[in-house]
């Protein structure tokens, strides 16, 4: 069974209770959020304990998650097959450093940023079909000779309101502006989401958590009338049906997975998960363009780009134990934010020994989870829980799926559906402890 | 190359699994009374300065004379010639070995920051310059050079090449190699374009070609000389004028970020890694020339040329003063010796491992190329001497870090060892 934190309501009554499901001091190893794939680095940094071939996988997977891949054909064949449409040119263009993308300024062109297109299918399912000409996103640049999809832009509308305490905020909330639709217009009803990339730290943690674990947490009919459900996300790989865990929809069930969609969808580039360009039959010129021979990343440079994201390790986290902090830990449990920020797991196997049988502190179920109407966009209103760890040292901070949370409490404050009650606690909290739960955060 | 997490990991992996044990150690150094004083690293500064400065000079001056040798391909329809085009290819490979040596001043924000996207860019987009080979051998005649609708000017190419992310690498040496050389499909051997390419009525859009080479040789002598006036001497106002009066505690930082990212991060992993681990052949920078083992060779010797003071210009005349040597001999003459030891051994190791006997093609200036040596198996002396190389870099890069920076009382962090 579940292990949950006390209902918000007897919580807030006595909040004995909350302190009884977080410690007043920390646990053994909380500060150290990746176990043995802990790095005392704010940067993302290899993991202690690889093997030499580990290492050179790594190293020659962080060479291609960081130059640029080329048009095809070129001499460095093993770096060419860009686009024909694309976002960005490389990975770490929009996972600086590791890390999140951001959205684009208002009136810039997004690069970290990218919007995702679908339209409804006839039968009424819920998923989203391709846009018939554009496909599953815009590509606003294209190798020479081919059209651009289209020039994206971001518009913010800031909206004000007030904490309990009368203390004012402002959140703002993004529309996406579409102009030069180089294919002819979107099809009617065409449904739009704007993403930003997401940290790669700790992947390979997440990774190797046992789906029993994680499914361990899903209560899809909110059987125990917590207002919180938690809804496992299922994926066909091509030969099973497996827990969904990454993206923004927890729509890839693995490292690989993850990494060959974005290859393919934001650089363009081919591979054995994701052989197909992303032209549409009407985009001729990318259709006809030059692909080079094969598929563009062989399975041995997806194989290294992903095992050098697996093998990323945690950043240890700052200030653990100072009072505020700890305080704001108890807070954080207080307001039920830990049911769906599931604090803790303990990984299973793994070929990257610092990655296997570790006690971690990712803040995340991995589930997914409806966030309420004014989360929702084009793609719903269900979001997979974003680990938390590292947080903290987002060096421009643009949280949520869009990046409109441009710190720690305005993420908090756009929490709505499931996570209304943990907002609406949060909002309620005198400046203080506002503070320090963010503190608290902030240290993970 | 801008962006380089290089990574992931630091320097190495010796230095990230005694990460956390060391930095015991540099709060020990940092708090015991002995900690280092630098007062005898200003002139270390001096020397330091006067050898980029003079590795630029020769930069600027090898690609004026690149210029030179390449006019008759680009100053008319009818002049160029199969001799022009080798003297041109020459004169290309002249101007490497300045460069590469000036490469170990790269890595901390100083003058050559705003200008290495446009010098020596990789890999660059040929498929964006000009006509490469298509699937099947037919020429796919597309690039900037066969698309008459793009304006040919300094101001497009320095658009193309915005923003980091998003950019289309279309200048800088490797692109003038690509216009020299044209692509190596070739196993043995480097590319092998024709002179007629320049030539009015034997090639398509020979034109633009021509404008093409004289644009981007003449941003390259521009950028250049940017740098390079950047670390003149008695001006003021100049990087060179701050860095030499900088906290010597600081200039020594740079210069020690520049050895350390140089040695580990970008030769020894970034640029011989994954060819040695893939054996994909035209992974090398210098891949139209099949230049790349001389161009590393010179890189090392860049980092020489810092650590111990000296420089070699083009015309044999010598910059000398005092290096990080001194420095470091003065506080722990043993640890010095183990550091010249090393980068001794790595530099003659670099130098000498293209004249394996066993390789596939014909020597290009007395070296093997790149391409041919991590080929085969890893008890092939060409792969045996890469992985001697690299290890070695490796080790070097550590020593640097984890002793000879705690040893200058200088601490270097991982951000340090991050982005340009």
């Amino acid at each position: 069974m579940r292990a949950r934190p006390p209902a918000l309501g007897v919580s807030l009554l006595a909040s004995g209770l909350a302190l009884a499901c977080a410690p007043a001091s920390l646990e053994l190893g909380e500060d150290r959020p990746g176990g043995a794939a802990t790095v005392t680095s704010m940067l993302p940094r290899e993991v202690d304990g690889l093997t030499d071939a580990q290492h050179a996988t790594f190293v020659v997977g962080g060479s291609f998650e960081q130059h640029d891949w080329v048009t095809a054909p070129a001499s460095t064949t093993s770096r060419d097959g860009l686009g024909p449409l694309y976002n960005a040119t490389r990975c770490s263009a929009c996972h600086v450093n590791g890390g999140r993308g951001q959205p684009a300024d208002e009136g810039a062109e997004m690069l970290s940023a990218l919007v995702r297109l679908g339209v409804p299918s006839a039968d009424g399912a819920d998923a989203l079909l391709p846009e018939p000409t554009y496909g599953t996103q815009l590509s606003p640049r294209a190798i020479l000779g081919v059209s651009p999809e289209a020039a994206t832009r971001t518009r913010w509308i800031e909206t004000l309101g007030t904490f309990a305490d009368g203390a004012a905020y402002s959140l703002r909330a993004p529309e996406i502006e579409i102009g030069a639709l180089a294919y002819g217009p979107l099809a009617e009803g065409t449904q739009f989401s704007l993403r930003i990339a997401q940290p790669l730290i700790g992947l390979g943690l997440l990774e190797a958590i046992a789906e029993e674990d994680v499914l361990a947490n899903a209560d899809p009919d909110d059987v125990d009338h917590d207002g919180v459900s938690g809804r496992a996300s299922r994926v066909w790989d091509g030969s099973a049906w497996r827990l969904g865990r990454f993206g923004w929809k927890a729509s890839a069930p693995d490292v690989r997975a993850q990494t060959a969609a974005a290859l393919a969808g934001d650089i363009g580039i081919t591979s054995s998960l994701a052989p197909d360009e992303s032209c549409t039959i009407s985009q001729t010129a990318c259709m006809e363009a030059p692909r080079g021979d094969g598929l563009q990343a062989s399975d041995a440079i997806l194989d290294a780009i992903t095992f050098y994201q697996r093998a990323l390790g945690v950043p240890a986290r700052r200030d653990a134990s100072e009072p505020t902090v700890l305080r704001g830990r108890a807070l954080f449990h207080e307001a039920g934010c830990a049911t769906c920020h599931v604090p803790s797991f303990t990984t299973g196997a793994s070929d990257i020994d610092a990655v296997a049988g570790q006690r971690i502190w990712p803040y995340t179920d991995l589930l997914l989870h409806h966030m309420g109407e004014s989360l929702a966009d084009g793609s719903g209103a269900e979001w997979r829980t974003p680990p938390l760890w590292g947080v903290g040292l987002a060096e421009t901070a643009s949280f949520l799926h869009d990046g409109r949370a441009r710190d720690v409490a305005e993420a908090i404050l756009w929490h709505g559906g499931e996570a209304d009650a943990a907002r609406v606690s949060f909002r309620a909290m005198s400046a203080a402890d506002r503070d320090a739960l963010v503190r608290f955060v902030r240290s993970l | 190359m801008r962006v380089r997490i290089n990574s992931g990991r630091a320097t190495s992996k010796a230095s990230m699994r005694s990460f956390t044990s060391l930095l015991v150690g540099l709060a020990l150094v940092s708090c015991a009374p002995s900690a280092a004083t630098l007062d005898d690293a200003r002139p270390v500064l001096e020397t330091y300065a006067s050898i980029l400065h003079a590795s630029y000079d020769d930069a600027v001056g090898s690609a004026v004379a690149l210029r030179s040798a390449a006019a008759p391909l680009y100053t008319s329809g009818t002049s160029a010639t199969g001799a022009a085009l080798s003297d041109a290819q020459q004169a290309w490979r002249d101007a490497r070995p300045s460069y590469m040596q000036s490469e170990v001043g790269r890595f901390y924000g100083g003058p050559i920051a705003d200008h290495s996207s446009y010098t020596n860019e990789w890999p660059i987009d040929e498929a964006a310059i000009d006509y490469v080979a298509g699937t099947g051998g037919t020429p796919s005649f597309g690039g900037i050079v066969n698309t008459p609708s793009m304006t040919i000017d300094a101001a497009t190419l320095r658009d193309a090449n915005l923003p980091a992310g998003s950019e289309t690498v279309t200048v800088g040496y490797h692109a003038i190699e690509f216009l020299l050389w044209g692509q190596d499909l070739r196993a043995n051997g480097a590319g092998a374009r024709a002179y007629t390419d320049y030539v009015d009525g034997m090639q398509m859009n020979a034109d633009r070609r021509r404008a093409y080479l004289d644009v981007t040789t003449q941003m390259l002598v521009d950028d250049l000389t940017a740098v390079r006036d950047a670390w003149a001497p008695g001006a003021s106002g100049t990087y060179r004028a701050e860095f030499v009066a900088l906290d010597p505690h600081e200039g020594v930082r740079r210069i020690l970020i520049g050895l350390i990212r140089l040695t580990g991060g970008e030769v020894g992993d970034d640029r011989i890694l994954p060819a040695y681990t893939d054996k994909l052949q035209e992974d090398e920078h210098s891949c139209f020339s099949d230049n790349t083992s001389a161009d590393l060779a010179d890189d090392v010797l860049g980092a020489a040329n810092v650590y111990y003071g000296r420089y070699e210009r083009t015309d044999g005349t010598m910059v000398t003063g005092r290096g990080i040597t001194d420095l470091v001999r003065a506080r722990d003459a043993a640890l010095d010796m183990r550091v010249r030891g090393l980068l001794d051994h790595v530099l003659a190791h670099i130098q000498a491992w293209p004249t394996t006997a066993s390789c596939p093609s014909p020597m290009l200036q007395g070296m093997c190329p790149f391409d041919q040596l991590f080929l085969g198996v890893d008890a092939d002396p060409g792969r045996m001497a890469l992985w001697t190389v690299r290890t070695e870099l490796e080790m070097l890069a550590t020593m640097l870090r984890m002793e000879v920076a705690p040893t200058l009382g200088i601490v270097i962090t991982d951000m340090d060892l991050t982005n340009d």
